[in-house]
Formats: C-alpha cells, structure tokens, sequence
C-alpha cells in the first residue's frame, strides 16, 4: 500500500482512536463499549428481577444467599463505524499536502480497522467523487489506499455542500473523520460540520495545511495562481503578508472556537511537521 | 542661492532613478501557485489603497533624497547680497587688530589678542590672490604699520603685520581705525572688487566705541568679533600715599574697581622693592557690591631714613585681564628739615650762652623743639660735612670766618641753602666785613644800651609778650635792597634781616644769643622766633610729598633748577633691564621710551649722584571696564564659529548643512516607509496562534530569518549621510575664495582619552627632569593593582605652560641640580595648578646632604610659588603616611633628611617635597635587578618606599580622607556583618 507502508505501521502500533460509548451503536457486535446491555464479559450491575426478564440472566447464587431473584446485567459491545471524508480539490495539491491528507486518511482508516470495526472513504472536490462503503476488516485498508491512490487534488471546494450531502447519506450514527485544508468559506464549513454534529455523529477535523499557507512566505511582488480556479493574484507579498496572516488566524481561531464549543476534535497538521507525532498528539489530547 | 561646485548640478537627473528603479521592481512579480486565493484576494482589496499611497511617497523620498545629496555635494551658499554670487573681481579686506591692553583678556587660557590674530591669520591665508587686503594693528594709536594703514602688498606682507603684532599697555580708538578702513576702502583700487568689508577683531569694549562711528560707504560691510562670555574684571586704579601718610608713618592707599557677574572679593598683595611685604601687606578689597573699594596698606621705614622713598608694586589676585592686576608706585615724603649750627668754640654751650639755648631747643638728647633737627659741628671742622644734607646752616658764636667756610657757605646758599647767622660777643668787625657779600644787611657798630629793647611782634606773636625780651646789646642793620626786616626793636630798628642770595636765603639776627646781650633764649616766645628764623632761612619750604609716577608712553621728564647741581648724564635702567643714557638738554631731560609699565630707575651721574625710581603704569581710565558696547556698529562674527559667520557674512551663509539634514530626514522617511514593519509583526505578533499549532501538532514555521537583509544598505546609507552631514556641519568644505580655505581646526585636547583614569604628570623642567624613565610604568601597575584606582599606563610629559596641567592631580618634579629660572607666566601657572587643589610632587634624586636642585628650590622657586606659606617638615603622625599602607616615616632610597617636608595650603600639602629619593628605589637596570641599594635600611627600605610611593599617590586622590575617618563606621559594620 502505498500510504501505509511499514514504516508507517510501524509508528501506529502505539495509537489507538477512542471512541465514546454512545457511538457504539451499530448491531454488529464490536470491542466497544455500548450504554447497552447485553452479552459480554463486561459486567454491569445486578437488578432485581422483574416478570418477563429471561431466567437465564437470575443470578443464582445470590438467590441461594439472599432467597430473591437478581438479575445479572453486562454492558454490551458494539462495533464502530468511521467514514473518512478527504478533501481531494485543488488546493490539497499545494506543497505536499496531498501526500500528508491521504496518509492521514490510511492511518485513521488503520487505527479503525484495528480495531475490528468498520471504515469508509470519501474523497470529494465540489462533489462526492470516489468512494469505498464501510466494511470492517483489515481488507478495507487496501480498497481505501488503492482509492487513495486513485484520486488526485483538482478542481475548486465546496465543502459545505459537500459535507450536507455525506451527512444526509449516513444512516447511522458514526465516526466522520474530514481531512481537508478547510480553505474557503469558512462559515459554510463551520455550519455543515455542526450538522453532522447535530446528527450525534463523533466528527473529527484534520486541518492539513502547508506552512507557506499561514505565514505566506514570498517576497516582493508575486503573481499567484490558484490551484483551484487557475485565477491569479498580483501582490506584493511583503506588503499584505501582516494582514494576510491576522485575516488566516483570525480563521483558525474561529474554527478553533467553533469546533471546540461543537465538541468536534480539531488538529491542525503541517507538512512541516512529522504527521505520526502530529497523529499521536492529536489522539492522545482529544 | 549660488553653488560652490555648479558643475554638479547636472548630475540632478540621476535623482530619477530611484523612483524608475522603484515602479520596475513593482512590475518584476515572479509567479508563485498558492493553494487558494480567497483570503488573500480580500486582504489585498482592503491594503491596495495604502499600499498605493505608500508606494508613491516612497518613490518620491528617494527622488528628493538623492536631489538633496547631489544639491548638498554642490555646495549651495545663500547669499543676501545679490553680487556676492560672483565673486570674479574678488574681495577687499581691511583687518582692524585691536592690540590695546584690554584685548589681553584671557580666555580658557589664551587672550583674545591672540584669538583674534590666529582668526586673522586664518582669513588672510584663506584670501584668493584676487584680493586686496590690508592688515592693520592699532590701539589708540597705529602699532603696526606705524603710519598711516595702507594696502598690503600681498597675503605674506599682511601676514608679516599680524605675525610680529603684539599687545600693547595703550587704550583702544575704534573710531579712527574704522575711519581709516573706510577711507582705504573709498579708495579707486578697492572698489574695483566685488567685495568690500572691514573685519574688527577688537573686544568691542564701550571705552572703545564711545566717540563717534564713522558710516561706512554704500557696499561696505563691517564686521566685528563678537565674544560669547560675559567679562569680568577687577583692577588697581590708584596706588599711593594716603593723605595722611608721612615718613614716620608711610601709608599706601589702594583703590580698585571691578566689573561683571565674576568681580568679588580680592588681595591686594604689597611688594616693596620686589620683596613680597608681610602681613600687613595684605588688603582685601570687595569689589563685588559696590564695584569700588579702597585699602590701605602699611609701609613699614624706608630703607634710607635720610631719603624716606617707598617704591614697589601692589598686585591684585590675578584674574581674566591681569595687565591692570598690578599698580606700580613710587613716591617720597620730605624728610625732617636738618639744621647744621657751625660755632666757634666749646664755650659756646655753657650755660647762658647763646649754644646753651640752641642745643636745649634744637638737641639731640631730648629731641627737638622744633619741627627741625640738627647737627652741632665746629666751624674749623666745616669741610667734613656734607652741606646738602642739611637745610639750613646755623653760622654762630663766630669770630671770625675763613675763607674757604665762606666759599664753601656761599656754594651752598646760592644752590638753594640755608644761612642763618648768629653773631657771637666775640664776632669782630673784620668777619662782618668778609661776610658782607652774603649777608642781607650791612652790619653797623655795636649799639649798647643799659635799658634794654624790647622787640616788636610781627604777624603771628600776638600771643606772645614780645615787650619782655630785653636787648641790650645789638649791631645795628641796614638790610641791603630786596631784604626783609622781620623783627625790630621797639624803636623801629631792624634787628632780624634776611634777603634772598642766589637760590638761597640768608638770615641775620643783630645780637649775640648770651644772656649778656639778650634774655631772649629764657623767654617763651624763643621757640617761635627760632622756628621763624628758620623758615626764613630755608626759604622755599620742601614738598612734603613727592609721587614720582606716568603713564605708558608718557615721557618722564627731569629738569634741574638754577644753581642745583647739574648731573654730567642720567642712566635710565627700564623694567625689562634696558640702560639708556641721557644727557642734559638745557637743564632738562626726558625719557620717552615708556612703552613697559613698571618701575624706571634714573640715576644722576655726577656730583648729585641723586636716583630717583618712577612708576609707569597703563591708563586704567577706560580700559579696564570690559563690558561690551550694547550695539557695536558692525555685524557680529562669533569668536567660537569664526570662520562660518565670516564665510556667511562675506560670500554668504553656506546652506550644505541644511541639504544634508534634509537628505536624513528623507532617508528617515524612506527608512520608516520601506521598513518592513508588517513582516516582523506577522512573525511575532500571532505567538498565541503558533503556540495553538504547535499544541494541535503543527510546530509551524519559523520565522522568515533573512528578512532584515534588506534593511542593513538602508541603515549603512543613514550612516553615511549622517557622517557626511556631521562633516558638513562641523567641517565644511573650502568654498573658493572662502577663507576656509585652509582654515585650521583645533586639534582636541586628548583628554578625554584619560577618562577618568589616574594619569601620572610629570614635569619637564631642567635638564635632568627624568632620572629614572621606566620608575612610572611599575608604580603605576603596583598602584592600579593593590587599589581600586584605574590608572593610564603611560604618564604625561608636561611643561609649566601646558594647560594639561590641570588634569591630573598631582605632577611630579625631579631633579638633580637647579633647573633654569622659571617665567612669570610659568609660575602663575603652576601657582594656579597648586592652589587650586592640585598637589607639586618635588623629588631630589641627588641623595646628597646638599644639592643645587634643593637650594633652589628652597630660596628661589617655593618662596615665589607660595611666598604665604613655609615648607615644613610633616610629623610622622601625618595622614600621608597611613592614606593607603600605614608607614612610620619617610623612606626612599636615601636618608637625607628623617622626614617628608610640605608646603600646606588649604589645609592640605600643596606642595610635597622629599629628599630622599623615592624614586630611586624603584629604578631597576635592564635584568630587572635594583639599580641602586637603598641604604641604610636595605630591601626593607625599599619596600617601605615603594609603599610610601603609592600612599603618596593615594594622597594626592585622597587628601585627608584616611583621617576624616568617613569610611570607619562602614568598615565597623562590615566586620560586624562578618564579610570578609
């Protein structure tokens, strides 16, 4: 596979992705714990037995001391289900932002396969564009890198449609992971993402950014070109660059706000940074 | 506006380019992909118009700022006069020099004489060949050229003129100088020039300005020096005899007079015959309120009772103008008039004899009753005296008189003497007749009566019961014409005659004094009628007081009156030590060579062999005070920016400075404009943003290192210009024809180098000034080492002029033998440097009992440095010794004397002076092995010098300190607190 290779297995051994337990609703039974009860090794309470609770669930050996029928009750555990929504437009192309989008995509598609429970992908520009259904098991890996592989960044982002349309397709309540650089209209992106939130689906956000993004790193006059549209821009970088970077953070304090009163794990990632470590800091601070 | 190098100017349209380089590099954008454009496109909607604005007024600072370094590089001069811009037919110059004496104010240690003559010298050398100058030197007189001001032949001629000028002792008269300049100026020659201006270099004092100004003609400006400190002065304006003053009790009385904010308190301090007088030669005149103030000062005896003459000078604490510091007098008092009474025989004083009363009333034994004294002396014995000592010459109790006496008597009453003669009983008829041609009256018979005459009473014995005195014998008178009958008898007949022979007077009295003749000499009225008798006899009565005084270059004149003894010549001795030799002119001679204020001796060659001392002194009328003119006539020239007030005044104000400034201020502009403020705040200002990234996993990017790159050129041109614009202002280029030319700048003092380092001075004076060369550089380690003194390696050679004299505070003399003598200046020097807080470090490194170096210091250079203050051996107890180490006496390489001796003043040693040769116990040779064993204490010896070296060091830093014992409760309180 080309974003999970070895090397990359190899420093996802030590993480884990954690879910809640209210998301561990799908029937299939899992390695999560659910609110619900049923059959499992975790034990839960005893209740006093009332008519038309099965006779195989009387603990016995508490009637045998106390002369009153209890009922053993153990938490039940269900599998998850992830969908990984990828940000495939033109800007993911900048820098090596692609490359560090899709392996984050295998990597969070690793950690839940590993754990037994299912995964999906969806990349999208404007649109939906290819996609792999959730399917638990280490299989899945394989179908998402090839689609991974598949896909490349072009076109313009219309990420808030776009994140309508996914929401409106789960059924089921689950884990959506979008990894996207969120440039655009931030709002739009906001609100969608507090859509799926609404609909009691865990979101995670991986902001991948490229650092020339946030400090807009030239000098002296430059033409820029979008990778999105192909429009451009003649600027003096130098002259801009102080607002230019308020306006980007002001951003992403407003994501940082949003998310954060959301509920929606947020983290940025940089391509300058080590995405493993960045994983694990991310994994081990939401 | 004109430029000194126009030819620059077409180097205008380079100030194009910086604005052309500036909208090329907006057009030479690169291209660059960006992920999404969105946010910076709004950015960029929002700054474009700033971002315009900033643009243009960049370009158009860099525009100016190079328009301003090419306008400033070609010396642009405003001018208020429309033709000083072309300068093609040059200027005339007329150079007024002040060179009275007020013009010796002095100034940070240089008078304004010479201030103004180097800033003259500077303008002429700085003169193009075009032009026309004239220098001329004057006070109220022409000092150089001697007659009337004239072109110089050229700028070495005009230089010669200022070269050999000196101050002169004579007053100021602007007037006729600036009459003269105007009247060159008026000439054809100069009016051919562009220019025509006449510079004043005078102190602009109102005595000098207070005649009237002439005009100037149209086109002719006048310039003057104008001084930035407000003066001060104090002077003598008289110096003589009190009035009540006499020669047993002589009295100097001293006026002063001062002006300014610095006038005070000053000493008078009294030199008799160069010899500073003792205490009560000390006056202090306050001239600080009243601006006036008088003192009187006591004389003392005159050296020559017989000659009661008192000469000497009075000499105020020196101040900024010292020429008028000193007063120079000389007066006499008349002495007692001195009778000589000639008599006969010895029997003459018996009792009842005419002697006998003339020695109660005129002896030596119970003084005189009388204002007159006298001698007794034999008649045979009248060749041993000396007649010109004695007013008048009592001839009594004779009998007869031999012809060389009357000859002798004759000389001396024709040349102004005195005879009064006193017949004796015993006087023949024969004496009478070989006296007659010098006495008033013809001496008849003896008359002789036994009722005796009374006498009748002249003006002034009204008191007096002259109908008593009884005369019974007497010789009758017949006064000769021209005599006077002062007394007579009761009938009438004349029996006190005198009458005028030659330059003298001769009084006869007609009757022996002896009880026999007369009871005159018992009466009460004798008293009086002596004094008459003698008041007669010396005729014309002497001046009580003489002032032998002058001005500078008034003549002194002597002349001789008819029958006084007529010198063959008179030696005239100058102050400056010049013998000229007169030679009498019709009884008459005069000295004109006064030019030097001080004392001039004249003696008289000759038979007199008489010598009298005159006191010159300057003019103090006007010259004295000052105090500036309120408005001079001519426009002022800054004595502190000389050449740049000149070059305005004449060619016009050079405006360089002004274009540089400008060029700064754009470069500021341009700085501020192009300095990439938004790039540093977006690397620090978003920190909380980073610290967010870095917290969710992106590090983020550092920020940009390289960006202040571009400011290090801007910053490096700032400097330039600001270098370029402090040249400009303190240095500014020559201007042709400007007198900058080859303008001279004061080196610097070299001072502030020292800092605030311990620089050790020593003195350069005779010819053995540095016995040990190397002595300083080890001391000096050892002194920065074991103390908290920082020191300067190196010491500092110093000559008793140099006014780096007073940046140490002690300065070391040594010496071996006596150096040669010292100046005036160079004392009042070292005068100043050790009574104002500095500390004279004498060191005899002869290590001999006796030495030439310590006699002269003891008789000739202490006495004349500090003449109040005695040198004194200081007692081992003394703080000296305990300032750094604690030391139980002197030591050095010698023991020549057991102990340190001082010189204090203001209760601290001034002056320190050692014997021992200190320094001798630090010279090593080349191996570094002692020079010399220091005996007879040996290492010991030498340890404690070197020891005694540094405390004396610490002394001079110090003073008492050790002893003041400031420093013991901190001491206490740190041992307390356990510090070590």
């Amino acid at each position: 596979m080309k974003y999970l290779d070895p090397v990359a297995l190899a420093r996802l051994r030590n993480l884990e992705l954690r879910v809640r337990r209210s998301m561990s609703w799908a029937p299939s039974p899992g390695r999560h714990a659910s609110v619900s009860r049923g059959l499992s090794h975790d034990f839960a309470q005893h209740r006093a037995y009332a008519p038309g609770d099965e006779l195989r669930a009387i603990d016995w050996k508490i009637y045998a001391r106390k002369d009153r029928f209890f009922v053993k009750e153990f938490n039940e555990e269900r599998m998850v289900t992830a969908h990984l929504l990828t940000d495939a437009s033109g800007s993911m192309g900048f820098g090596s932002k692609w490359d560090l989008a899709c392996r984050l995509a295998m990597a969070m598609a690793y950690l839940v396969a590993a754990k037994g429970d299912a995964a999906g992908l969806m990349t999208f520009d404007t649109e939906p564009r290819a996609g792999v259904p959730a399917r638990a098991g280490m299989g899945q890996l394989a179908a998402i890198d090839a689609a991974l592989e598949r896909s490349a960044p072009g076109g313009e982002t219309r990420l808030g449609p776009v994140l309508e349309k996914a929401a409106s397709q789960l059924k089921r309540r689950s884990v959506v992971v979008l990894v996207s650089d969120l440039l655009g209209d931030a709002p739009a992106v906001v609100a969608a993402l507090k859509a799926l939130k609404a609909r009691r689906h865990e979101v995670m956000v991986l902001q991948v950014l490229d650092p020339r993004e946030r400090t807009l790193d030239f000098n002296g006059p430059v033409l820029f070109e979008s990778l999105e549209d192909r429009s451009t821009l003649s600027v003096d970088a130098d002259a801009v660059r102080q607002a230019y970077c308020s306006e980007f953070e002001r951003c992403q304090r407003l994501y940082e706000a949003a998310f954060h009163g959301a509920n929606i794990a947020y983290g940025v990632f940089s391509t300058a940074v080590p995405w493993d470590m960045a994983l694990g800091r991310f994994l081990s601070e939401r | 506006m004109s430029f000194t190098h126009p030819a620059l100017l077409w180097a205008l349209p380079l100030a194009l380019v910086p604005p052309i380089l500036h909208l090329l590099s907006l057009r030479r954008a690169r291209r660059e992909l960006f992920s999404d454009l969105t946010l910076l496109r709004a950015v960029e909607a929002k700054a474009r118009p700033r971002r315009r604005l900033r643009s243009w007024l960049l370009a158009a600072a860099r525009a100016l700022l190079a328009a301003a370094l090419i306008l400033a590089w070609a010396g642009p001069v405003v001018s208020t006069d429309p033709g000083a811009a072309d300068g093609e037919a040059g200027t005339a110059l007329v150079i007024l020099l002040d060179a009275s004496y007020s013009m010796g104010y002095r100034v940070h240690g240089k008078t304004r004489f010479e201030t103004a003559r180097s800033a003259a010298e500077r303008v002429v050398r700085g003169l193009d060949p075009a032009d026309r100058v004239a220098a001329v030197v004057f006070s109220d007189r022409w000092e150089a050229p001697t007659s009337t001001p004239k072109w110089a032949a050229g700028s070495s001629e005009a230089l010669e003129i200022l070269s050999k000028a000196s101050l002169s002792h004579r007053g100021t008269d602007i007037c006729a100088a600036l009459k003269a300049a105007h009247g060159l100026l008026a000439q054809a020659e100069a009016r051919r020039r562009t220019r025509r201006a006449v510079l004043v270099l005078s102190d602009g004092a109102r005595h000098g300005l207070s005649c009237e100004v002439p005009e100037p003609e149209p086109g002719v400006k006048v310039l003057g020096l104008s001084w930035a400190d407000a003066p001060s002065n104090g002077w003598v304006t008289r110096g003589g005899p009190a009035a009540q003053s006499s020669a047993a009790s002589p009295i100097l009385e001293v006026r002063g007079q001062g002006t300014g904010p610095a006038a005070g308190p000053t000493t008078a301090r009294l030199f008799l015959s160069g010899v500073r007088a003792g205490a009560s030669g000390t006056a202090v005149l306050d001239l600080g309120r009243k601006h006036e103030a008088a003192a009187v000062l006591r004389l003392g005896p005159a050296i020559d009772p017989s000659r009661p003459s008192w000469k000497g000078w009075v000499d105020l604490t020196p101040d900024a103008l010292s020429g008028d510091d000193r007063w120079y007098f000389s007066f006499r008092h008349s002495r007692r008039p001195r009778a000589l009474v000639l008599f006969g025989s010895q029997d003459f004083f018996r009792a009842g004899r005419g002697g006998y009363f003339l020695k109660e009333l005129l002896g030596a034994e119970k003084g005189s009753l009388l204002g007159w004294d006298a001698d007794f002396l034999e008649l045979s014995r009248l060749a041993e005296a000396l007649l010109t000592d004695y007013r008048v010459v009592v001839l009594s109790d004779f009998r007869d008189v031999p012809a060389g006496a009357r000859a002798g008597l004759e000389d001396f009453v024709r040349s102004g003497g005195g005879l009064w003669v006193l017949p004796g009983g015993a006087t023949t008829d024969e004496a009478f007749a070989a006296l007659s041609r010098l006495l008033p009256a013809g001496v008849g018979p003896v008359v002789s009566s036994p009722e005796p005459f009374g006498l009748s009473a002249p003006g002034g014995f009204e008191e007096f019961d002259l109908d008593k005195v009884a005369v019974r014998r007497y010789r009758r008178l017949e006064p000769k014409p021209g005599a006077r009958v002062v007394f007579r008898d009761s009938r009438g007949a004349p029996v006190l005659v005198a009458g005028p022979l030659g330059g003298g007077e001769v009084v006869l009295w007609a009757s022996p004094l002896d009880l026999e003749a007369t009871n005159l000499g018992l009466k009460p009225a004798f008293v009086s009628w002596a004094q008459r008798s003698l008041d007669e006899a010396q005729g014309q009565p002497e001046l009580k007081t003489e002032v032998f005084q002058a001005f500078v270059d008034a003549p002194l004149s002597m002349t001789w009156k008819e029958g006084e003894p007529l010198p063959s010549s008179v030696k005239v001795r100058s102050p400056d030590g010049r013998l000229s030799q007169l030679y009498p002119k019709g009884r008459s001679v005069s000295f004109s060579d006064t030019s030097v204020p001080g004392l001039y001796t004249v003696a008289e060659e000759g038979r007199s062999a008489r010598e009298r001392v005159y006191a010159v002194n300057t003019d103090r009328g006007r010259e004295s005070d000052p105090r500036r003119a309120d408005s001079p006539p001519w426009s002022p020239v800054r004595s502190d920016a000389f050449e740049e007030d000149l070059r305005g005044a004449l060619f016009g104000r050079e405006a360089r400075g002004s274009f540089m400034s400008a060029a700064a201020l754009l470069l500021l502009v341009e700085m501020l404009l192009a300095f990439p403020w938004r790039q540093r705040t977006a690397a620090l200002a978003p920190s909380g943003e980073w610290k967010t990234a870095r917290a969710s996993g992106d590090g983020g990017p550092e920020p940009p290192a390289d960006r202040a790159k571009g400011r290090v050129p801007a910053a490096a041109a700032l400097l330039l210009v600001l270098l370029l614009e402090v040249q400009a202002l303190a240095q500014p280029p020559p201007a042709s024809g400007s007198p900058t030319a080859s303008g001279e700048r004061p080196s610097p003092s070299g001072t502030a180098a020292y800092g605030d380092l311990f620089v050790w001075s020593q003195l350069k004076l005779g010819p053995d000034w540095d016995p040990y060369p190397e002595v300083h550089r080890e001391a000096l380690e050892l002194f920065g080492r074991v103390t908290s003194v920082l020191v300067w390696p190196e010491r500092r050679v110093l000559s008793p002029e140099d006014e780096l004299l007073f940046e140490s505070p002690l300065l070391l003399l040594a010496g071996a033998s006596a150096p040669p003598a010292l100046t005036e200046q160079q004392l009042r020097n070292l005068r100043s440097f050790v009574s104002g807080g500095g500390m004279l470090w004498i060191e005899d490194v002869s290590g001999a009992a006796a030495s030439s170096f310590d006699r002269w210091v003891r008789k000739a250079f202490l006495s004349a440095l500090l003449p109040e203050a005695e040198l004194a051996p200081l007692s081992s107890d003394h703080v000296l010794y305990k300032t750094f180490f604690f030391l139980r006496g002197p030591a050095g390489r010698a023991n020549v004397r057991p102990s340190l001796e001082g010189l204090a003043w203001g209760g601290r040693i001034a002056v320190l002076y050692s014997r021992n040769d200190i320094l001798g116990a630090w010279a090593k040779d080349g191996l570094g092995r002692p020079l010399f064993a220091c005996a007879p204490g040996g290492e010991a010896q030498r340890h404690n010098s070197r020891k005694l070296t540094l405390n004396i060091l610490m002394y001079s830093l110090t003073g008492s300190y050790k002893a003041d014992a400031v420093h013991q409760p901190y001491l206490l309180e740190k041992m307390r607190m356990g510090i070590p």
